[in-house]
């Protein structure tokens, strides 16, 4: 009974994964044994880390031979693991950290009615029982009696899931119409919203008391009020920092600040509520973006380098950095996105639209729209760039504001634009950039030289740190053992970086003394067969390497003689003997474990299994 | 006739051994400490705060004032450089330095896979698939908490994975033969069929398929072009040394007459293979080495030898 | 003489391997490298894909054969970057993860800070099950890979969403240190799906001359051991980066002046061994 069973596991497992290579229908048995081998294989870790671990206890206690190193083995292990299974030091992941969001728990039955939804509608009589909704709704949505029920409100990519749920116009044209419904109200929508998997209430942004009004009148049980309650005070939750003055940037002190951070002169940055990414960003790109430069321009910046300092700079020095300035943007440049951006695209009809049409009988559906009108720049949007390049301090905002003020603008080319100007070079990065490009070629600046194109530089990474500071600060983390367990900068990085990596490699490279040692005392020509393999191993050893081409370079590679140079020997070895010798031993190697895989698993060789006991 | 050296004379052997290493050491030591204090690139890692995580420091980060040395990986740069140095000791004689190197490997590694294991595996495909809600809420936020089809299937590894741990415990160690069965069963059926069709049949097909039509032989014979028939000669000897390799590994008949001569021809075609491989291989090894030395001489001594 | 070089300590042939190693390092020795059919073979299939073709990169290898490996997997996300290629990461050989993430912090975010994470390239991160792992995704990845690396919901990550399995892919292409590696995926991907997607592979030396039973037919090409590694940075590095600074397109290259002065050393060595078995055998004979 104690060898039967196991017998006849292995029989299972095995027999069932050949049929499932043959038998369409039996895939996804085939598929399921797999995985759970794949789980299995990562438990025998388990057990093999446990396993050392009472080797070397008992080795210890035992005070046997060598016990001092088994300390250490068992120190560094517990080390290791409790570093690993803690994630000691390991940051949140980024992605599901929901930065700008505040949350507070919520299960589905505690939503207030408000947040319930209905539709009629059901699932197309396509889609097969056994086949359920998307993973992304289904704790929020039932279909029964010809209703469609949603609670909670419907995020664009639940949307999705549920049009690629079925091509069916009807049911597109309804999810189109419950998402238009499942909606918090309209002053509350882009702020309010719940997850279902986190189960979670969220706000973004700072909750105003209208805000905080609306969200009470939606519902009156004790557990809403609650979320309302907490969300409130982390939105409204202010947090401080104190930053040197002279760090701060003029461009931020004096430009318009996102509505969520203040600073006071006396060097105190405050931020409320948890920062969003966009917000971080925008902080940190407040340094305006460097203009395209005429010649003159160029030329003066140039001497500016040249006076900064006392290192004479020669004519190579200056081509090279005027090069780098001509690889500036340019006002044609900018109007061309734009008026690209402007372009007219055909629009897409929605899934109601669609179903409308087929409804009223329309036999050839199309899903475009036709073009508009494109729209361009005009001769005041023009001037606006003009006067925009003119003004260094300018910021994008205030040209989209000047360009609309002026003519039309697109939402596309408003985003065309100022993804283009954002992706520019700051004038620390430019700084930087310079300097770079210098010192690639060995270009000597002094320290005034150096202080001038990099000052700037500087500035903007300080201050880039300052608002990450004020980021992470700001943020109440949501899942703390979210992170990676071997997310850089952590203990566990650390001893696999500096102790596990270098051990590794360097036990590896210690085969290159043994391989050399083995061919001077052991590779003997003693018969044909070993000085074939040693010939053949000269000529790959050389043949892969400069001098075994050089050896032979003096052969015609056209004449008759060029199979003799050495890498036309080489490719002929590899690609005839080689792989002869391979297939040979392939097909040997298979023959050998499709007799041993069958005899394993219809139990005639059961080594595996250990003595009976 | 030799003589047996006198026991003291062993010992003074050794004791002068190791007092050459220890000067050597010293001596070692004060430069490596002379060139840490007169090199500032030496056994340092600059690091720069880029407001998104630390990155190397460049050249110009180091000019600009915004480069500063993380203590951490510099000192992990020495660790590094003292592990490297006490494997390599080994080539010289078995000593304590490298025994805990070794040590340390030992452990450490032993630690990671079991970490790698629980967070790869046992969380997002175990646990993440029988308790995904409870998983969620701490540990993968991103996991979708709805069950899926069959979920419960998953308690079969669960328990099986189990079993496979009782393995630790004397008394219950016959119930890992369940799991352990199930592993040898599975990876049976998956070599059978892997190996049946890449190995045997594959290797098969390739080798039909490496001779050339008679049409594009014609065609380029006709061009005066001789590449397809040096195609069909290669691919006659392929065939043929395949086989003689085949008649050499069949050992179930007495290699005598023609079948030795044939095997004989087998085992030369084995030879030139396995001199490619020992080409190759060797190449391998010493790149393995190649790429330690680089980090002793650049990264840890930041030794810059102009040439080449 | 004769005595001896028999009884020579092995640890002066260690010396001799390691200067013969430390000496066209401090050097700097290099020399240029024209590239084979394989290696060209390697970079067609790449250059053969369109901009958004999405190719999965299996990097099954570990710090042990970053010697050999390490500048063909960084030329191979050059090559790919270069081509605005869709890259999906995972590895199948425990410590593959990391050199990802390696890779990624090495090439992408500094030469292609404009690519962004999920929309042009993912880490999915390590399984364990060796074949097992094959097997399963090349029918259904989300089985074994319901998040990334990150923990982020396959669903949730725009490059994903429409990935079901790697058939969906365009290519293979595997960095393989040994077991589970590019055999592996020749038996459980390129051999039963060979009209679905190709496979092309880097790997070690000790592989290297394994695997040419498969080329071309279920390997369309391989760069075998740091000889192939340096000729495909070579090519790769020739189109697509030629004014480039960076040490790291270089490492190949730079890892072959060791290869001739070894090599020219080891040649010498088992003449030398020899010129000393065939003395004594004459000693002995006499």
């Amino acid at each position: 009974m104690k060898r039967t069973i196991p017998l006849m596991i292995t029989a299972v497992g095995g027999i069932l994964l050949i049929v499932a290579t043959f038998i369409p229908a039996t895939k996804d048995w085939g598929e399921k044994a797999t995985i759970w081998f794949d789980i299995l294989a990562g438990i025998a870790f388990i057990l093999g880390g446990v396993n050392l671990l009472m080797i070397h206890l008992s080795k210890v206690s035992d005070r046997k031979k060598g016990w001092a190193y088994s300390l250490i083995t068992l120190l560094s292990f517990l080390t290791m693991l409790f570093a690993g299974l803690f994630k000691i030091g390991s940051p949140p992941a980024p992605d599901q950290e929901f930065y700008g969001e505040s949350f507070a728990p919520l299960t589905i039955s505690q939503l207030p009615d408000s947040a319930t939804f209905t539709i009629p509608g059901e699932i197309p009589a396509t889609i097969t029982d056994h086949i359920e909704l998307p993973a992304s709704v289904r704790t929020q949505m039932t279909v029964a009696d010809g209703t469609i029920t949603f609670r909670g409100w419907m995020r664009p990519n639940q949307l999705n899931d549920l049009i690629d749920f079925s091509d069916n116009l009807k049911w597109r044209a309804t999810m189109e119409a419950l998402a238009e419904k499942a909606k918090p109200q309209v002053t509350l929508t882009g702020s309010l919203d719940w997850y279902s998997d986190h189960r979670a209430l969220s706000y973004g942004g700072v909750m105003t008391p209208e805000d905080r009004t609306s969200l009470e009148q939606m519902g009156s049980d004790a557990p809403w009020k609650s979320a309302i309650d907490q969300l409130d005070k982390l939105t409204n939750k202010k947090i401080s920092l104190n930053v040197k003055p002279e760090d701060v940037p003029p461009a931020f002190i004096n430009g318009d600040k996102p509505a969520t951070v203040a600073y006071e002169s006396s060097g105190q940055l405050t931020a409320t509520g948890d920062m969003t990414t966009g917000t971080r960003d925008t902080l940190k790109s407040v340094f305006p973006v460097v203009r395209p430069m005429t010649p003159e321009q160029q030329q003066a910046y140039w001497q500016s380098l040249v006076d900064a300092g006392e290192k004479p700079l020669d004519d190579d020095a200056r081509q090279t950095f005027i090069g780098i300035l001509d690889t500036l943007w340019t006002k044609q440049q900018l109007v061309d996105i734009i008026n690209a951006a402007g372009i007219a695209k055909p629009g897409t009809k929605s899934w109601t639209q669609l179903y409308e049409e087929q409804q009223a009988g329309v036999a050839d559906l199309n899903p475009e729209i036709p073009a508009g009108e494109s729209v361009t720049l005009n001769d005041a949007q023009l001037q606006a760039i003009d006067a925009y390049i003119a003004a260094p301090q300018q910021r994008i905002s205030q040209l989209v504001i000047n360009l609309k003020a002026a003519g039309t603008l697109t939402g596309g080319q408003q985003a065309a634009m100022t993804k283009y100007l954002s992706s520019q070079p700051t004038s620390g990065r430019l700084g930087r950039d310079l300097t770079q490009t210098l010192m690639d070629k060995n270009v000597s600046l002094d320290q005034a030289q150096l202080e001038l194109l990099l000052g700037p530089y500087r500035s903007e990474m300080v201050w880039a740190r300052i608002v990450e500071r004020l980021f992470i600060a700001s943020h109440v983390v949501k899942y703390p053992y979210s992170g990676e367990y071997n997310a850089t900068g952590t203990p566990f990085w650390w001893m696999y970086e500096y102790i596990m990596q270098p051990l590794m490699a360097t036990v590896f490279a210690l085969l290159a003394f043994y391989v050399a040692s083995a061919a001077f005392r052991a590779f003997r020509v003693k018969n044909v067969e070993a000085s074939l393999l040693l010939g053949t191993a000269f000529i790959i050893l050389l043949g892969r390497t400069f001098a075994g081409v050089w050896l032979t370079s003096w052969i015609d590679p056209a004449g008759p003689f060029s199979g003799f140079r050495i890498e036309n020997m080489t490719v002929w070895i590899m690609s005839v003997i080689n792989t002869a010798g391979n297939r040979a031993i392939f097909i040997g190697i298979a023959l050998g474990i499709i007799s041993t895989s069958v005899k394993v698993l219809l139990g005639v060789d059961r080594s595996y299994l250990g003595s009976d006991d | 006739m030799t003589t047996t050296p006198r026991p003291d004379t062993n010992q003074n052997l050794k004791t002068f051994e190791k007092r050459v290493w220890l000067a050597v050491i010293l001596i070692i030591g004060i430069v490596l400490m002379t060139r840490f204090f007169t090199v500032k690139e030496m056994g340092r890692y600059y690091a720069v705060d880029t407001g998104s995580g630390l990155e190397a420091a460049t050249a110009v980060d180091k000019e600009a004032g915004v480069a500063f040395v993380d203590v951490d990986r510099s000192i992990g740069i020495w660790i590094s450089a003292l592990m490297t140095i006490g494997i390599f000791s080994f080539l010289y004689k078995d000593n304590p330095y490298y025994k805990v190197c070794e040590a340390l490997f030992i452990g450490i590694s032993a630690a990671y896979w079991m970490v790698l294991s629980f967070w790869t595996t046992i969380i997002p495909n175990l646990f993440g698939k029988l308790f995904p809600t409870w998983t969620q809420s701490w540990a993968i936020p991103g996991l979708p908490t709805a069950h899926e089809h069959d979920w419960w299937l998953y308690f079969v590894p669960l328990i099986l994975g189990i079993m496979l741990l009782m393995r630790l415990f004397p008394k219950y160690g016959w119930m890992a033969r369940w799991p352990l069965a199930f592993i040898i069963g599975t990876t049976a059926g998956l070599r059978l069929i892997g190996f049946l069709e890449a190995d045997f049949w594959g290797q098969i097909i390739n080798t039909i398929n490496s001779f050339p039509s008679y049409a594009s032989m014609i065609e380029a014979v006709n061009e005066g072009n001789y590449s397809e028939l040096f195609k069909l000669s290669n691919a006659i000897i392929v065939v043929v040394s395949i086989l003689a390799c085949l008649v050499y590994f069949f050992f179930s008949i007495e290699h005598k007459g023609a079948v030795a001569k044939v095997a004989r021809l087998g085992i030369f075609v084995l030879m030139v293979t396995f001199g490619a491989g020992f080409g190759f291989t060797v190449m391998g090894r010493i790149a393995l080495l190649a790429i330690r030395l680089e980090f002793l001489i650049y990264d840890w001594l930041a030794l810059d030898i102009v040439g080449g | 003489m004769i005595d001896f070089l028999d009884k020579l300590d092995r640890r002066w042939i260690f010396l001799a391997m390691g200067l013969s190693v430390l000496i066209p390092i401090l050097m700097k020795l290099q020399f240029p490298e024209t590239a084979t059919a394989q290696s060209q073979a390697v970079f067609e299939e790449i250059e053969k894909l369109k901009e958004g073709d999405p190719v999965l990169m299996a990097w099954d290898w570990d710090p042990a054969s970053a010697g050999e490996l390490e500048p063909m997997a960084k030329s191979f996300v050059l090559h790919c970057a270069s081509k605005k290629l869709k890259m999906y990461f995972l590895a199948i050989y425990p410590l593959g993860n990391q050199m990802a993430d390696n890779d990624i912090a090495d090439v992408i975010k500094v030469d292609f800070p404009d690519l962004k994470y999920g929309e042009d390239y993912v880490n999915l991160g390590y399984k364990p099950g060796y074949e097992g792992v094959i097997k399963v995704i090349v029918n259904n990845l989300r089985e074994l890979y319901p998040t990334d690396s990150r923990g982020t919901n396959l669903d949730q990550i725009p490059m994903c969403r429409n990935v079901n399995s790697v058939q969906d892919m365009k290519l293979i292409i595997n960095v393989s240190s040994g077991y589970p590696g590019i055999k592996e995926w020749v038996q459980y991907a390129s051999t039963p799906y060979k009209h679905k997607f190709k496979l092309v592979g880097g790997c070690t030396g000790v592989q290297a001359s394994l695997m040419y039973p498969y080329i071309p037919q279920q390997l369309a090409g391989q760069l075998g051991a740091i000889k192939g590694a340096a000729e495909y940075e070579s090519l790769v590095t020739e189109k697509y980066d030629p004014d480039s600074k960076r040490e790291i397109y270089k490492e190949g290259r730079r890892r072959m002046g060791p290869q001739l002065i070894a090599h020219m050393l080891m040649i010498g060595l088992i003449i030398l061994g020899n010129i000393v078995y065939f003395a004594q055998r004459s000693r002995g004979a006499a």
